[in-house]
């Protein structure tokens, strides 16, 4: 078969969330040069691809003839963290996603088109929460929607071939909160009254917020916060900065993290029953009646725990280039939302109350 | 029911993981595609999410001696790794240790062998065990 290096063959890459590629390559092709290949159809940078075939991870160097791969056979592609895979998740995670912060701080938030990677591509198809969330109160006293969305630690989540392999990471939640089917769900759920006495039912930090829970919960900013995909994706690289050691997005609620993961803390409340825990292990990191909800809250106020001078900025880091008084001027977007109740958890309740009462009003 | 010979079974294994029909968290294939023995072989696995061994690859070997499938493979890891069921100077997963080898049956194959011991990263206190830095090997 070595001497057949000029006949092209037709591989599959095969990544992440059920993506497949077919590339028609010629066998005496550097890995490295398929590896420029894939970026165009992926639109994963070549440093961040991983390539493994039969159980090798491909070396640059190599020719696709040298592993002998044959058309018709799968190449997998696995994304590392854009970290090089330094030593652990958490130091690597961390330097990344505060670039990443300077990145969108730099734009004041809001409407960012997220520069990063692979936004555009449609959700996996694996993930049910889509058709689920469709109809929240028939899955209320369900025990199937511990199943999948709600991020559990246990070790039955990475079943063999089972529906949800393994959690999904930040790109694979934001492709899923980016499908319009999802994005529909979390609208109906959010104007759907019946759900939001349920969630505030369940919440005692809603509760206890009385009629303003509601209204919260119905604000047009709220809706647009926990549908919009860039926002999602902010929060949660926003976690990986804060939560130290990798892996901000599993367990559930605050048990595995110092910080619970803001982007799946939000979209779990809205979407299954069992949002009560998630929602209380965020509150009680933050002592803020409003943290529950408002993922954007806890998330500053994380950082406030971690740098109290940090929260004071809209994305936790004080190296970002935006002035960030202007992102507490601009009502109605999530800049102001993570600057305004994270100072709220330095300054005291009044000025929480105060930036609350900003946004609600300049929705 | 008629027992699968070790061949066939081997043959099925091989396609599987060529194609990349199993599960996309880890991969196996033969070490040397002209070992018509099929006995030595290549495995990954990736690292399970929201552990230490996020982004990490690990590289493993498995010999299916002539005993296979009646008995379970040798496993060992090539990539270091810090986990209770692996020996900690040669890389061996100890079937003592390791439930999926150690009551071993013979309609188990290598990816649940290397499912399993993904499995097994993400446990408990396994997956914040602290990792010896990537890319030494045993």
């Amino acid at each position: 078969m070595a001497d057949q290096t000029n006949e092209e063959i037709t591989i599959t890459i095969k990544s992440s969330g059920d993506k497949k590629y077919s590339l028609t390559v010629l066998p005496s092709l550097t890995i490295a040069e398929l590896k420029e290949k894939i970026s165009h159809e992926a639109d994963v940078p070549t440093d961040r691809q991983r390539l493994i075939y039969s159980g090798r991870v491909l070396k640059d160097a190599d020719t696709v003839a040298s592993y002998k791969i044959q058309s018709g056979h799968t190449i997998h592609l696995v994304k590392s963290a854009g970290t090089g895979s330094g030593s652990g998740a958490g130091s690597g995670a961390g330097t990344s996603s505060s670039l990443s912060g300077t990145n969108t701080g730099s734009r004041t938030a809001g409407a960012q088109s997220s520069g990063n990677t692979d936004s555009s591509t449609s959700a996996p198809s694996n993930i049910a929460a889509g058709t689920g969330a469709f109809n929240p109160l028939a899955g209320l006293t369900g025990a199937r929607y511990a199943g999948y969305n709600v991020p559990m630690p246990s070790a039955s989540m990475f079943g063999a071939d089972g529906g949800m392999d393994s959690l999904p990471d930040e790109n694979q939640l934001s492709e899923m909160l980016e499908s319009p089917g999802m994005q529909a769900a979390m609208q109906q759920m959010l104007s759907d009254p019946q759900m939001l006495d349920f969630l505030i039912q369940q919440s005692p930090q809603l509760r206890s917020m009385g009629p303003m829970a509601r209204e919260m919960l119905q604000s047009d900013y709220m809706r647009q916060m926990l549908t919009n995909p860039q926002m999602m994706r902010q929060m949660m690289q926003m976690n990986r900065t804060l939560g130290g050691l990798g892996g901000g997005l599993g367990g559930s609620g605050g048990s595995t993290t110092p910080f619970p993961a803001p982007g799946p803390t939000g979209a779990n409340a809205n979407t299954d029953s069992n949002s009560n825990e998630s929602r209380e292990g965020s509150a009680n990191n933050t002592n803020s009646p409003l943290a529950g909800q408002a993922s954007s809250a806890s998330a500053s106020s994380a950082a406030a725990a971690a740098n109290p001078f940090a929260a004071l900025f809209p994305n936790g880091t004080p190296s970002a280039q935006a002035n960030p008084f202007a992102s507490l001027l601009a009502g109605g977007n999530f800049g102001a939302g993570g600057a305004g109740s994270g100072a709220g958890s330095v300054d005291g309740y009044a000025l929480r109350k105060w930036s609350w009462r900003g946004r609600l009003s300049s929705c | 029911m008629s027992k699968v010979p070790r061949n066939f079974k081997l043959l099925e294994e091989l396609e599987k993981g060529e194609k990349g029909l199993g599960a996309e968290s880890c991969s196996y294939g033969l070490r040397d595609a002209d070992d018509i023995t099929m006995t030595h072989w290549n495995g990954t696995i990736l690292g399970p999410p929201n552990s230490n061994h996020e982004n990490r690859i690990y590289s493993l070997t498995l010999t299916c001696d002539e005993n296979y499938p009646e008995k379970p493979p040798i496993v060992k890891f090539h990539s270091k790794i810090n986990l209770p069921c692996v020996d900690s100077k040669k890389g061996i997963v100890d079937p003592s240790k390791f439930a999926i080898l150690g009551n071993w049956k013979r309609s188990y194959n290598m990816e649940i062998i290397l499912l399993e011991l993904r499995k097994e990263m993400a446990n408990g206190i396994n997956r914040k065990l602290p990792q010896p830095a990537e890319g030494t090997t045993f």
